[in-house]
């Protein structure tokens, strides 16, 4: 037993008053009389009463003082059993978010959580801890039911899987700061594998919450843009069957609406046919909503299914699957598909014997001028008077300004030809170069290629992007009159141009010539819940319309499984609460006031009969 | 005298001449007995005892029978009166105290029994004999008799009637009228009633006259007591500590009332002049009841019970 008031034991100092007042009290006046005869023979017929009388005044203040000591002990506040210390983890993770209990399992959680506030006696103690995204002390240990009541109330669903182990180790932190072992209480649909095995291993109080429900959900959706067209896009979805049940369904990709972002990437975007589109159109403009692609899914079983779009522009894509099932957030998912990127206008300087023709057509990027339309430009082209300079050999002494991709290479202001080299294997490229980025040459041999002796003029931005061994024998130069990329070797006798990675080479060299980020060509798509569509304009206006960085959970931590294990812990919907007993002190205090009585009894006793 | 002012003792001369006419004082009674000598008709014998007259011997009669016996006359003649003071601790009590009421009858019992030419005893008692005044004759030992009542004072341990008679009887003394004043209240016994009553009943046996005067505290009939008390017997010293209620007080009370029938439904039977005297009482008041100059009036407590013999 332990009290909630020790000090009120200092009310037993009392009980000196008391013996005092009974010492004093049994100096009684005496009487002098001319004989006892009378008063014996009076008393002695109430023998029973004269044997009571002898101990009546001890009686009395033997009740007196247990009635001291049953106010003291009243006051100290007895606690029958000691209080206890509870921790309370409330399972916040995405799954808690399910609606097969109804409204969802987090607000059943919270009503279970409810009741075991109400449970608790004044002296008991709660903490309340949280588990997603990362465990967090919602409420320290406290005895006030208002404020556990308030931490419960504002505990929300997170979108992050539940770190219950995190959460058990702080729960034993919060519950022994004096070495008391607590109990936890961990309120949870055991949908993760960790909370199943942690709750299997230790002996936690689980309260489960939510049904053994079947739930459908892309894990995947994904889109790219053709390298071949890049007017054309093809997007990857990916249903899980995460029940025990045949799953049907179908999947529709749809536009979201007010889809087209006001930004850098859809303003006067040129597309492969020429035309400078002013307002791109809807998708349902350009018909490309799919239809409804059903599918019947196997028990934990999968579904993908690739669509090919013509979506030139920018477009921010969802897919959603009919019907809906418990757990919603899972079943729609989006994504921002970059607009096609721009065309390259290339101006060709090589030999007819030159592959590069035939490599720059079957690139729909590369759009080939010639002198006359860079001199003068075209309206409703390009700017070609930045056109891309491809050269192959026939290097001018003076490269002309703008940019520029050099094979073969000859002396120029920019470089001179040293001795040839040895051995000329490619050996290394720089990976970290947009130019060489992805790009793997596998035994390129550049024949007859000079060593590059960069002018002292451009050697401060001059970059080797290849060796052959130690020997640089490209580089990648930005100068202020338009950057520069130049390989040694003759291209002509190499075997440069017949590895796969040439034509990437090209695109990727372009690019960079041309002062364009590497083009990303597969955009993962995120779920995104109904309820919840974010403001993704800023986001998408800094990253030039790439959305990478929004996603959510069923495409980031492993699926959204609901089947809530049925050998863990209780059901919490049968959690049957004790209602708390009355406060103990009640119990002295109401002896004491029967000792009150009886004692006021004993006292009018004394005088009437 | 404290007890005794000069002018109670002109009212008791005043008051004696008064009950002469109103044929005395009961307690001391007036009859015509068979005395040794004094007479003129010689009406039988008796045992020669010490102190009598030797003019009354029958000389003739003791050469036959080689005893002494003295010839009885009728007619008036002087007695022995005897006084029984009870001055036990109990006799202190009172307000004013018993003790002092009872020197104050005793000295008027005593001073109009010498004024009538009686012989007088007084014997103070307590647990036995105490104190003792011999045999007093002619009125002009009324100063010793006062002395003596003077010096005496509540002592003893407690109050033992019978064996202060029994030690009175053994006396070589003359029977007569012994007049017992005192409460009664007997320690010596188990019960109220026992001692006293045996006492009484060896006084008549060995052929003395008793009569009673028996003092009453008020307090006592109607004690102010209740709630925890310690009661202490003043004759034996002993405390109690009791607590009293109301019904214990009717108790009492019950108690206390059947004592006091008892002790005069004793004396009626016996013929025995019993008169009861709240100490409390005035002297005025109590003089003239003690010698017989009236009745008591219905107002007052006192009790006076005289049986025929």
């Amino acid at each position: 037993m332990n009290f909630a008031h020790p000090l009120a034991w200092l009310l037993l100092i009392l009980l000196i008053p008391v013996a005092l007042l009974y010492w004093l009290r049994v100096r009684i006046p005496s009487q002098t009389v001319g004989t006892g005869l009378f008063w014996q023979k009076a008393l002695a017929e109430e023998k029973f009463r004269g044997r009571w009388q002898r101990w009546r005044i001890k009686v009395s203040v033997t009740l007196q003082m247990l009635l001291v000591v049953l106010l003291a002990l009243a006051a100290a506040g007895p606690q029958i059993p000691a209080s206890k210390r509870t921790v309370l983890i409330i399972d916040n993770s995405a799954t808690m978010r399910a609606t097969d209990v109804q409204p969802t399992r987090m607000d059943a959680a919270k009503e279970v959580a409810r009741r075991l506030i109400e449970s608790l006696r004044s002296c008991d103690e709660m903490a309340v801890v949280t588990v997603s995204p990362v465990p967090s002390e919602v409420q320290p240990l406290t005895s006030d039911q208002t404020l556990l009541m308030a931490a419960v109330n504002s505990v929300q669903a997170m979108a992050e899987p539940a770190a219950i182990d995190w959460a058990v180790n702080l729960a034993h932190e919060i519950g022994e700061p004096d070495k008391v072992s607590p109990r936890i209480v961990l309120i949870t649909d055991a949908c993760s594998n960790e909370a199943t095995k942690l709750v299997r291993q230790s002996n936690l109080e689980v309260l489960r919450v939510g049904a053994k429900s079947g739930n459908q959900a892309i894990t995947r959706f994904t889109a790219r843009r053709s390298k071949a067209e890049p007017a054309k896009c093809e997007v990857l979805v990916e249903v899980h069957n995460q029940g025990d049940q045949l799953a049907k369904g179908s999947v529709t990709i749809a536009p979201l609406p007010g889809h087209f972002p006001e930004g850098e990437g859809n303003q006067k975007l040129p597309s492969t046919s020429g035309k400078v589109v002013e307002k791109p159109p809807s998708l349902s403009e350009r018909g490309v909503a799919s239809e409804g692609q059903s599918f019947s899914i196997v028990k934990n079983g999968c579904w993908q299914q690739v669509f090919t779009l013509d979506l030139p522009v920018a477009a921010r894509l969802t897919a959603k699957i009919e019907p809906g099932d418990a757990y919603i957030f899972d079943d729609t998912a989006v994504l921002y598909l970059p607009a096609a990127p721009p065309a390259h206008c290339v101006k060709l300087v090589a030999e007819e014997r030159s592959c590069l023709k035939e490599i720059l057509a079957a690139n729909r990027r590369v759009e080939l001028i010639s002198d006359v339309e860079r001199e003068k430009g075209q309206a409703g082209k390009p700017d070609v008077r930045k056109a891309i300079y491809i050269i192959d050999g026939k290097t001018a002494h003076t490269l002309p300004a703008g940019p520029a991709l050099v094979f073969t290479p000859e002396a120029c202001d920019l470089w001179q030809l040293g001795a040839t080299v040895a051995d000329p294997l490619v050996t290394r490229v720089d990976g970290s170069s947009p130019i060489m980025a992805g790009v793997q040459l596998f035994d390129a041999y550049l024949p007859e290629a000079r060593q590059l002796q960069i002018a002292e003029s451009v050697r401060a931005v001059a970059r080797p992007i290849l060796w052959a061994g130690k020997m640089p024998l490209g580089y990648a130069i930005d100068r202020p009159q338009g950057r520069v990329v130049v390989i040694a070797g003759d291209l002509a006798t190499s075997n440069l141009s017949l590895q796969a990675a040439f034509p990437q080479l090209i695109a990727q060299s372009l690019d960079w010539l041309d002062g364009q980020e590497p083009w990303t060509d597969e955009v993962a798509g995120s779920s995104v819940p109904q309820a919840f569509q974010p403001d993704l304009s800023p986001l998408l206006a800094r990253n030039r319309g790439v959305e990478s960085t929004v996603r959510l959970e069923s495409l980031t931590y492993g699926g959204t499984d609901l089947r809530v294990p049925s050998d863990i812990g209780s059901e919490a919907s049968a959690l049957v609460v004790q209602k708390p007993w009355p406060p103990l002190w009640i119990v002295p205090a109401m002896l004491a006031a029967v000792l009150l009585i009886l004692e006021w009894c004993l006292y009018q006793r004394r005088w009437t009969s | 005298m404290s007890f005794f002012s000069p002018g109670l003792l002109k009212r008791t001369e005043l008051l004696s001449h008064l009950a002469r006419r109103t044929g005395g004082s009961p307690l001391l009674g007036a009859a015509r007995k068979k005395l040794p000598g004094g007479g003129t008709e010689v009406t039988g014998h008796r045992d020669y005892s010490p102190g009598d007259d030797f003019h009354a011997i029958d000389w003739t009669l003791c050469a036959r029978r080689d005893e002494l016996h003295i010839k009885l006359f009728e007619g008036q003649s002087d007695r022995d009166v005897h006084l029984l003071l009870d001055c036990s601790p109990s006799m202190g009590l009172g307000n004013p105290a018993k003790f002092h009421l009872a020197r104050q009858i005793a000295a008027v019992l005593g001073y109009v029994s010498l004024m009538n030419l009686d012989r007088l005893v007084v014997a103070a008692f307590a647990d036995g004999l105490v104190a003792d005044l011999p045999l007093l004759r002619h009125s002009s030992r009324i100063l010793r008799l006062l002395r003596f009542l003077e010096e005496l004072s509540p002592r003893g341990k407690k109050t033992d009637l019978l064996r202060a008679v029994e030690m009175f009887v053994r006396r070589p003394q003359r029977s007569g009228p012994v007049v017992v004043i005192s409460d009664l209240y007997d320690s010596a016994s188990r019960a109220p009633t026992e001692g006293w009553s045996r006492g009484f009943d060896l006084l008549r046996f060995h052929g003395y006259e008793p009569r009673l005067v028996h003092l009453v505290d008020p307090s006592d009939a109607e004690p102010m007591l209740l709630g925890d008390v310690g009661l202490v017997d003043v004759e034996s010293q002993t405390g109690t500590s009791v607590t009293i209620t109301e019904r214990t007080i009717r108790r009492y009370r019950a108690l206390i009332t059947e004592f006091h029938n008892t002790v005069r439904e004793y004396c009626r039977r016996r013929g025995i002049v019993y008169m009861s005297i709240p100490c409390d009482m005035a002297v005025d008041e109590v003089f003239p009841l003690v010698l017989g100059c009236r009745r008591a009036r219905p107002s007052t407590q006192l009790e006076l019970a005289v049986a025929a013999p």
